[in-house]
């Protein structure tokens, strides 16, 4: 089997040759080609051939079967409406947004939604047009080899990132819900675009999108609330303008009723196809209650704590041990967590590929 | 029908208005704010921490009921400091270590604290070794140092931090917490830390436990 041949069994629930496994995100493979967020990325600007470089480097050496093929951080689309962002002149995971949002307060609203009625996802941000550039190169380098999925945020996450401060944000919830709603659907429309432009510039394979507060800082009930119907539209988006199905990458414990409750909805209204979750949630947990349960597929999660600490000979017990829990394998891909954080050993995620490649051949033991 | 009295419950509510009407009635009825503090609103407080734990209660929630805390802290502390300063559940100082910009969950922890009794010394993000000392060394007595950290390899600066209050004397009357999501129980025994916690609520929690060890 090719990359695109065992991703697409495990969106089958089918057997792959080997359990397939998901990359790493965001600035990891820019500080294990030696670089730091500030060698490839500033408030406007973007230094596409870096960061292609760094990435088709990132799948070489490490191996991996489905690829995010561009560096994508929370402050695509801030500075053109009037924020600020971060570049973290060290570690971070990304280059961040800061209290400094461009909608500080209510009147600053009708401003912004004048300048989202006029972007342009592929012009208007010099740093996302850097980033559809990689796209453009990953593709034309191995996107006939391996699954290319773009990359972006929904619903509150994605309202925050572009538009509120966080601790605001969080407020409004409570103060001002509806505005809530409204701030997340245009930032939905907006990721629509900007996923739609990833597509276009080679992105082949899924849409994965993150909703990175969910339970872990919002109730199940807000996200049911705020992020579901957000959801809902973007995975129809993506269906009706691509012909692709969506993942969900949810932060949080999902194993408690009501978060269950949430998980089901999203699979059965919203129509979910795949989840990436993080590593509060078991790997027998996620086999038994969400693929075989709700018939999707899903990632197992490694915790990235693990695969940055090591040795090698650690992580590969760990993955053994993982693998050992979901019974015949079906529907799920091997991942690491958000905690496999910039730095991390190139031999020890190399050694979490290998292992996972190792003792995940199917039929599973 | 609510256990609680009626700003405890405002508190664990959130309801900023209630809980500052509330509080000025009771004042001009010639209620002592330290009693209103400790005694109903400091419970509500600690009930939001339990509420969180417990998977009831999510970052808006604690948010709102912090601010709450804060509105009235505002109308209470010159009355205390008037009467000779607030009990205090103890004095931290809490950072993110050097090179980690992240302040998501120290502000949890300090929101909390705060609202728990504790006096927060909030040193900010990138905070480096010197700072921390520099803090502790204006306090007298028994301590409280919070260190915070989301991306791994920033790790690294808490043994840094320990080491720079180990040779500058403190270290005896300083008690360490480290905490952030790469942060195991394993981790701060190795480096020599205090203790760690799971969430922001049990920070509160080993807080309290360090102080009365």
């Amino acid at each position: 089997m090719d990359k695109k041949e065992r991703f697409e069994a495990v969106r089958q629930r089918r057997a792959p040759d080997f359990m397939p496994v998901w990359p790493r995100v965001m600035s990891q493979m820019l500080y294990s080609h030696g670089y730091l967020l500030p060698d490839v990325t500033g408030h406007d600007w973007y230094d596409a051939d870096k960061v292609t470089e760094a990435v088709l480097a990132s799948i070489k050496e490490v191996d991996y079967d489905v690829a995010i093929p561009s560096y994508v951080d929370y402050g695509f689309g801030v500075p053109p409406l009037g924020g600020n962002i971060m570049i973290p002149e060290k570690f971070g995971l990304a280059a961040g947004t800061t209290d400094d949002q461009p909608v500080k307060s209510k009147d600053d609203w009708a401003r912004v939604q004048k300048l989202m009625a006029q972007y342009d996802v592929t012009k208007t941000d010099p740093r996302m047009a850097g980033c559809l550039e990689v796209i453009k190169n990953v593709s034309a380098a191995v996107g006939d080899q391996m699954p290319l999925v773009p990359m972006y945020y929904v619903g509150t996450t994605a309202a925050m990132f572009l538009f509120r401060p966080n601790e605001a944000f969080l407020e409004d919830t409570y103060d001002d819900p509806d505005w809530v709603s409204e701030m997340c659907d245009l930032a939905t429309e907006w990721a629509i675009d900007w996923i739609g432009a990833q597509y276009e510039a080679g992105c082949n394979s899924v849409c994965f999108t993150a909703e990175t507060m969910g339970t872990l800082m919002l109730s199940p009930k807000m996200c049911i609330q705020f992020n579901l119907p957000c959801i809902r539209k973007l995975v129809e988006a993506v269906k009706k303008n691509h012909g692709q199905a969506t993942w969900l990458h949810i932060h949080g414990d999902m194993t408690s009723p009501k978060a269950y409750e949430y998980l089901e909805l999203l699979v059965k209204e919203a129509g979910v196809e795949g989840f990436h979750f993080d590593e509060y949630n078991p790997p027998d947990w996620i086999k038994t209650e969400v693929i075989d349960k709700l018939g999707v597929s899903a990632c197992i999660i490694t915790d990235g704590a693990d695969i940055v600490k090591g040795p090698p000979e650690a992580i590969d017990a760990q993955v053994k041990d993982q693998i050992s829990k979901i019974g015949d394998g079906l529907g799920v891909i091997m991942a690491p967590s958000c905690q496999v954080l910039p730095a991390t050993p190139q031999e020890n995620f190399k050694a979490w590929v290998d292992a996972t490649h190792e003792h995940g051949k199917y039929p599973l033991a | 029908m609510s256990d609680f009295p009626e700003l405890t419950q405002a508190v664990i509510d959130g309801n900023r208005n209630k809980v500052i009407e509330i509080v000025n009635a009771e004042l001009e009825k010639g209620a002592s704010p330290q009693s209103l503090l400790s005694e109903y609103m400091i419970p509500g407080m600690l009930e939001v921490g339990n509420l969180m734990q417990e998977g009831e209660y999510f970052i808006p929630e604690v948010l709102r009921s912090a601010k709450a805390m804060k509105g009235v802290l505002e109308i209470l502390e010159p009355l205390l400091e008037a009467s000779g300063g607030a009990q205090s559940e103890g004095y931290i100082v809490i950072g993110t270590v050097d090179g980690d910009i992240h302040d998501i969950g120290k502000n949890l922890v300090t929101m909390l604290l705060k609202g728990s009794g504790f006096t927060v010394n909030d040193l900010g993000v990138s905070v480096k070794s010197e700072a921390f000392v520099e803090a502790l060394k204006e306090k007298e007595g028994a301590l409280l140092l919070g260190l915070s950290a989301l991306i791994t390899p920033t790790l690294d600066e808490m043994p840094v931090v320990i080491k720079a209050i180990e040779e500058a004397g403190l270290r005896d009357r300083v008690k360490i917490m480290v905490g952030g999501a790469p942060v195991t129980q394993e981790f701060a025994d190795e480096i020599g830390a205090d203790g760690t916690a799971e969430d922001a609520a049990a920070a509160v929690t080993l807080a309290k436990e360090l102080l009365a060890a």
